[in-house]
């Protein structure tokens, strides 16, 4: 069987680890590495190194920072009162695009998932609830995803957050923008009813 | 490159690359197919809810030669089983199932009765049955329909009747009775052997015959016999025990 040089070989087994990234895939990035200058292989390399050197995870809300604590928790004009928990990080500026959220934020890393061996120890819920605790928070939002272990996790944080005196909300499901209401199945439509809200003028 | 299609519960999914998802199916004609729905992770995508673990669908699917995952074009739902899995309890339980079923199961093979079993016990689970009991049912049902489970009426060595106390063999796929239990072990409880027999003519809709408690307790034995026969430890079984 034909194999490739050794150098090559190492470079696709290390980006097959990717998420996402198949052989194939891997084979092409490598190729596509190989075919760039020196001087762009020193700059992505660099780039890499310095992201890891200088990025790690917030100490107070676990989203991706150069500084600790991060600026989403140090900012003064971010009220103190609104707490919005999501899955992973990149969740953090998707929220953050839209402008309208003026909280902070408490990143999970992840989901509850049996299959996956994450269970509450793993998903650091006692970080999280100390936090609360020590906190003035008056709502929190459970942002997680709206699959079963997003739901899951969400239903599970709201019954031990149940002991503070704060409102706990969830995101609305329902009706994706641009969708037509025949090609949404019974879960989504029923979901859309139960967070149908009122039109005022 | 024809298209086929098959009901199905979805037992997993994951994500794959930036827009697919990869699904794992248990089909009701086909058994265990693995397929990729592409843009999947799209919002509002035109998968919905059905890709979500436990879902009851009608899958449609291409199939290239060579390649391990076929390509989902479509999935209708027919059945939701998504309410049950905000309980997080709940959905270690079917995960649980879930791993049960890959495990046991990984190939392209028809077992419909173990489908049929699969579905009716997320029924009685969503009719309000206990976790608890309907697992174990799920178990000793698995173990039957796979052959590995012991024989409640006869010792496994002297082919003699066995009363209501019985021993289990060394290799965990037969019982035995007194006389034949080499292990001076104490016998297995004569709540399990009612309920093994229970089982065979009984639907997991019926009253339990037993109540939480005792279903809690027979849970650790009948597990230890699927992790003989696995030779390994289920993932998701940990976050039943506690
Ligand atoms: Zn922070
Ligand atoms: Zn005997």
């Amino acid at each position: 069987m034909f194999e490739y040089t050794e150098p090559l070989h190492h470079l696709i087994e290390e980006l097959k680890k990717f998420p996402g990234v198949g052989a194939k895939s891997a084979q092409r990035m490598a190729f596509y590495l190989l075919s760039i200058s020196m001087e762009e292989a020193n700059r992505l390399a660099d780039a890499i190194l310095e992201a890891k050197r200088k990025i790690f995870y917030c100490s107070v809300c676990n989203g991706i920072t150069h500084v600790d604590p991060c600026p989403l928790c140090t900012d003064p004009h971010r009220s103190d009162e609104l707490l919005c928990i999501v899955e992973e990080p990149y969740n953090v500026a998707s929220i953050e695009k839209t402008g309208i959220f003026n909280g902070r934020y408490h990143v999970l890393l992840g989901t509850l998932s049996p299959l996956k061996g994450k269970g509450p120890e793993e998903l650091g819920v006692d970080k999280l609830l100390s936090r609360i605790e020590k906190g003035k928070f008056k709502e929190i939002i459970l942002a997680t995803n709206p699959t079963s272990e997003g739901e899951a996790t969400a239903f599970y944080l709201a019954s031990l957050l149940k002991k503070f005196p704060v409102k706990i909300t969830r995101l609305a499901t329902g009706l994706p923008v641009g969708s037509d209401l025949d090609f949404a199945d019974q879960i989504t439509i029923r979901r859309a009813l139960e967070g149908r809200v009122e039109l005022k003028d | 490159m024809p298209l086929d299609f098959t009901e199905a519960i979805v037992l997993r999914s994951f994500p794959s690359g930036e827009l697919d998802k990869i699904v794992v199916f248990f089909s009701r004609d086909k058994g265990l197919i693995k397929g990729r729905a592409k843009g999947a992770r799209k919002f509002g995508n035109r998968f919905g809810s059905s890709l979500e673990p436990m879902s009851y669908v009608k899958v449609f699917y291409y199939e290239k030669e060579r390649q391990d995952f076929v390509t989902i074009s479509q999935c209708d739902l027919l059945e939701s089983f998504l309410d049950l899995q905000t309980d997080f309890e709940t959905s270690c339980f079917l995960s649980y199932w879930a791993e049960l079923i890959e495990e046991f199961y990984p190939a392209r093979i028809k077992e419909e009765l173990l489908f049929r079993l699969l579905l009716s016990c997320l029924r009685a689970l969503k009719e309000g049955g206990n976790r608890h009991f309907i697992t174990n049912y799920f178990e000793i049902w698995l173990l039957r329909l796979s052959g590995l489970l012991p024989d409640t009426r006869r010792c496994q060595r002297c082919h003699r009747q066995l009363s209501q106390q019985v021993w289990l063999s060394p290799k965990k796929d037969g019982f035995l009775c007194e006389r034949c239990s080499l292990e001076k072990k104490e016998p297995l409880p004569s709540d399990l052997i009612t309920f093994i027999n229970w089982t065979k003519k009984n639907s997991p809709f019926e009253r339990a015959p037993l109540s939480p408690d005792i279903s809690r307790q027979l849970a650790p034995i009948i597990q230890s016999w699927l992790i003989y026969h696995l030779e390994k430890e289920p993932r998701s079984l940990k976050f039943l025990k506690t």
